[in-house]
């Protein structure tokens, strides 16, 4: 696209800096044998603020002779523009056509993007399906956590890469330089693929149903892995970062340095997708850290820098690593935020400094509002601990304090609901009884409530969701019980984004169909409420013979087949079955960090989490 | 000490918002190592501000703006090391360091030079442009509609903002236009309504883009300004 043919669409968008790319850090290779466009089917708001991305962004350019480029789902405005212009879907950083590239990757971070995923080929005139692709079209991948569970978007990839990618992209994209050096077709450039661990190419794969439903997969193609093993990084303190950060112009929605500190989380969570999918843990030493930091904020100019992680709480190091980072931040007028917080007094010395967590209030997620709750979910959080960080934080003058939780929890009773309220009245009064004096001006506090998702392989892959109208029933309980909460405030969502979020993260490969049949409706952005259709998805899984309601609602017996079955993340099924036994009692598994708890199962026996 | 310098902002810079703007300008000024001083208080940002703001599309060859810095920089030196840092379209010029009882640029900001390019959706000549601008800048009034805070439509006369305006290039389906007009903190010409008036003179619809040539302060040695009471 020529600069004149932009800045013509520009002018007819709000948010024209979403387009223009030119950020300070943006690398442009006029001189690349193989040309990767890296897609985010979201908002360039929300999409430059994914660290995974940024990651691969510098990954890929870092490599000799291969340039990666970004694009980013245009909004409803820009969409419209480019199709009454006749242009096609472009890159920030050439404005190139995305069809003009080598491979397209998308990273699939929410299921409530997919839709994009359509519009964005769409508008770049890719065919949606792999096997409608010939030889002139790029190959198009994609990665991210959603990948664990590929088979509702496996018709239209052809590859994903499953688990970390700093090295798995490298690995593709060289064997993509080696099959085309060797004059190869399609065909054999996807087995070459197939062959590199953590990389699944769907073709080589086929879904058998019965009349119960999904009854397991067939490979079809000797040459790929019975099962695809997920990709793991084994040494993140030596793994490239995100180098020089790129600065965008407009505010994004995590729009300061991110550092990232350890990857992996020892909690167990039951419910927790992550917390299964990106162990072991592994942390960056103390002094990579110190010296990443420095460099990241003078080459960006950020005031604000972010140490990431899962649980940055329990970063082993955490207790040198702040107060140095602190001091040598201050000198720049940097701040530092951490964005998970734990329940956990020990860092109030610290927590004291943080001007960030200061202005935006404590963060808390005690996520149930029983024990027995918690105990099922795995949450070892008791109740005390969270009265008495709240009382630490009153004391100190915080008079915001948030609190998150969810609904529709296996085995949930309207007792565990109501305790969520309860919880709250407590916090409340612990504010209230301290003398007037001494307290903050009132107290702001917020109880976020959402609605539980089953998760593929986690301890609840096999649990139902709540109906829309039993968490509706929950919701108005709530709502009720709240009332008396002096300076609280509940907040909740509608659930049927909910609905086919759980459909979705644990679909089998029909989902493809009702997917290119919501596109076709003017599904788009389902996750922006403005956009979101119910009833076009509830009429697109009409026409496929499915219900959106069988997917999500539908309790899986544990001897059955799941679409995901043949992707290993390394915690074993086993492992995952003795923690859904041990929640139906109950009963807690402890920390990874007091002691080993076997989920890798034989195979990974060796793997120490900590060195 | 306090610089004051223009920043200039061509092809897709253009695009930023003013408040975009500011956040760049900051960040750069950081990754420069500026000695920046900050505003005291509960969330303190660095002192610096435009003397104006910017229209989102709009290019414009000198924006001025100026900072405190807790050291001394010679302006050469500052314009060198920010330059090194600015992202692709924003270059930096005419940095001079400005007495402290130097007055705000806002306060004395008086007016602008603007190139505007008009593209009408049919094509005219230059004598018809030429004619059309002539009967515009006889009318003692020209009456728009402008929108208010609250969303009303109110109407305005924008003929006293207008001080100048010539063409001085027709290009097949575009021309341009050089147009002066008064810019102050308070608000001045809306080069958007003095466009939508002419292309009313001409009898046609269209779209055009901006470039801010220059701005002009009063009472503020060494920035340009219009001279005395020539625009009373």
């Amino acid at each position: 696209m020529t600069e004149e043919a932009l800045y013509r669409l520009l002018s007819r968008v709000e948010k024209p800096a979403r387009y223009i790319g030119g950020e300070y850090n943006m690398q442009v290779k006029e001189q690349a044998d193989l040309r990767f466009a890296l897609c985010f089917p979201d908002v360039y708001e929300i999409g430059m603020s994914h660290l995974g991305s940024r990651i691969l962004y510098h990954v890929l350019n870092g490599m000799e002779g291969v340039s990666c480029e970004r694009c980013f789902a245009p909004w409803t405005d820009m969409e419209a523009a480019l199709k009454e212009a006749g242009e096609e879907l472009f890159t920030l950083e050439s404005r190139s056509p995305l069809k003009s590239f080598d491979i397209v990757g998308f990273s699939l971070l929410y299921e409530m993007c997919y839709s994009n995923i359509l519009t964005m080929l769409e508008l770049a005139h890719i065919p949606f399906l792999s096997r409608d692709r010939g030889e002139d079209c790029p190959l198009v991948i994609a990665g991210g956590p959603c990948a664990v569970n590929p088979e509702p978007i496996a018709p239209f990839f052809d590859a994903v890469v499953i688990g970390d990618g700093e090295e798995a992209e490298p690995e593709l994209v060289n064997a993509f330089r080696a099959a085309r050096a060797a004059g190869e077709r399609k065909a054999q450039l996807l087995e070459r693929l197939a062959a590199i661990p953590g990389v699944y190419v769907p073709a080589f794969y086929e879904a058998v149903y019965d009349e119960s439903g999904f009854a397991g997969v067939r490979r079809l193609n000797e040459r790929a892995p019975e099962k695809v093993t997920r990709r793991i990084l084994e040494n993140l303190d030596k793994s490239p970062f995100v180098g020089r950060q790129l600065v965008p112009h407009m505010q994004i929605v995590h729009d300061r340095v991110a550092l990232e500190v350890m990857r992996g989380c020892t909690r167990g969570c039951r419910f927790c997708q992550a917390g299964y999918i990106y162990r072991p843990v592994r942390e960056r030493s103390r002094e990579t850290l110190l010296h990443q930091a420095e460099e990241l904020v003078a080459c960006t100019g950020y005031d604000e820098i972010s140490l990431l992680s899962l649980s940055t709480g329990d970063y082993s190091h955490l207790h040198e690593l702040l107060p140095e980072i602190m001091d040598r931040m201050e000198k720049k007028r940097v701040s530092v935020a951490l964005p998970s917080l734990r329940v956990d007094s020990l860092l109030k010395d610290e927590l004291d400094r943080m001007q960030s967590i200061r202005k935006a209030g404590l963060t808390f997620a005690p996520e149930a509002g029983t024990q027995r709750m918690r105990d099922v979910i795995n949450k070892n959080v008791t109740e005390e601990d969270l009265l008495r960080a709240c009382a630490d934080a009153f004391a100190a003058g915080w008079n915001g304090v948030k609190l998150y939780f969810m609904i529709g929890l296996p085995t949930e009773t309207d007792e565990d609901v109501l305790g969520i309220a309860e919880l709250a009245k407590k916090v409340s009064r612990l504010f209230y009884a301290m003398p007037k004096e001494k307290r903050g001006k009132g107290l702001r506090l917020t109880v976020s409530v959402s609605t539980f998702v089953p998760k593929p392989h986690t301890a609840f892959q096999w649990c139902a969701q709540n109906d829309p109208e039993e968490i509706r029933r929950k919701q108005r309980l709530l709502v009720g019980a709240m009332k008396g909460v002096r300076g609280g405030e509940l907040h909740y969502h509608p659930s049927f984004l909910s609905v086919l979020e759980a459909a979705f993260s644990r679909g089998d490969r029909r989902l493809g169909e009702v997917l290119l049949r919501a596109h076709e409706k003017g599904c788009r952005f389902d996750s922006w409420s403005e956009h979101f259709r119910p009833e076009a998805w509830q009429e697109a899984f009409r026409e496929c013979g499915l219900t959106v309601e069988a997917y999500a609602q539908r309790q899986r017996t544990l001897e059955e087949k799941l679409p995901w079955g043949h992707v290993d993340v390394v915690v074993t099924e086993d492992y995952l079955k003795r923690e859904y036994e041990k929640a139906m009692a109950a009963a807690t598994t402890r920390d990874c960090r007091q002691g080993c708890n076997g989920c890798f199962g034989r195979a990974y026996a060796d793997r120490r989490c900590f060195a | 000490m306090r610089i004051v310098a223009a920043l200039h902002e061509r092809g897709r810079a253009a695009y930023l918002s003013h408040l975009d703007m500011q956040r760049t300008l900051q960040r750069a000024l950081r990754r420069a190592d500026m000695p920046l001083l900050y505003s005291q208080g509960f969330n303190p940002h660095p002192l610096m501000a435009f003397a104006g703001a910017l229209s989102t599309g709009f290019e414009s060859e000198r924006e001025w703006f100026d900072v405190r810095l807790g050291e001394q920089i010679a302006p050469r030196a500052f314009e060198a090391r920010l330059n090194a840092v600015l992202p692709e379209g924003m270059v930096v010029s005419h940095a001079m360091a400005a007495p402290e009882d130097f007055g705000t640029l806002t306060g004395h900001l008086a007016a602008a030079r603007y190139t505007l390019w008009v593209r009408p959706e049919r094509d005219f000549s230059a004598a018809e442009v030429s004619s059309a601008l002539q009967k515009l800048l006889q009318q003692e009034e020209l009456m728009v509609r402008k929108r208010t805070k609250s969303g009303a439509m109110v109407p305005q006369n924008i003929r006293p903002q207008l001080y100048e305006a010539r063409l001085t290039k027709v290009d097949g389906a575009s021309f341009a236009l050089d147009v002066l007009g008064e810019l102050t903190a308070g608000g001045g010409l809306r080069t958007e309504a003095f466009v939508n008036v002419l292309l009313d003179f001409l009898g046609s619809a269209g779209s055009f883009r901006c470039r801010r040539e220059e701005m002009y302060f009063e009472g503020l040695s060494g920035l340009p300004s219009l001279g005395k009471g020539k625009h009373e």
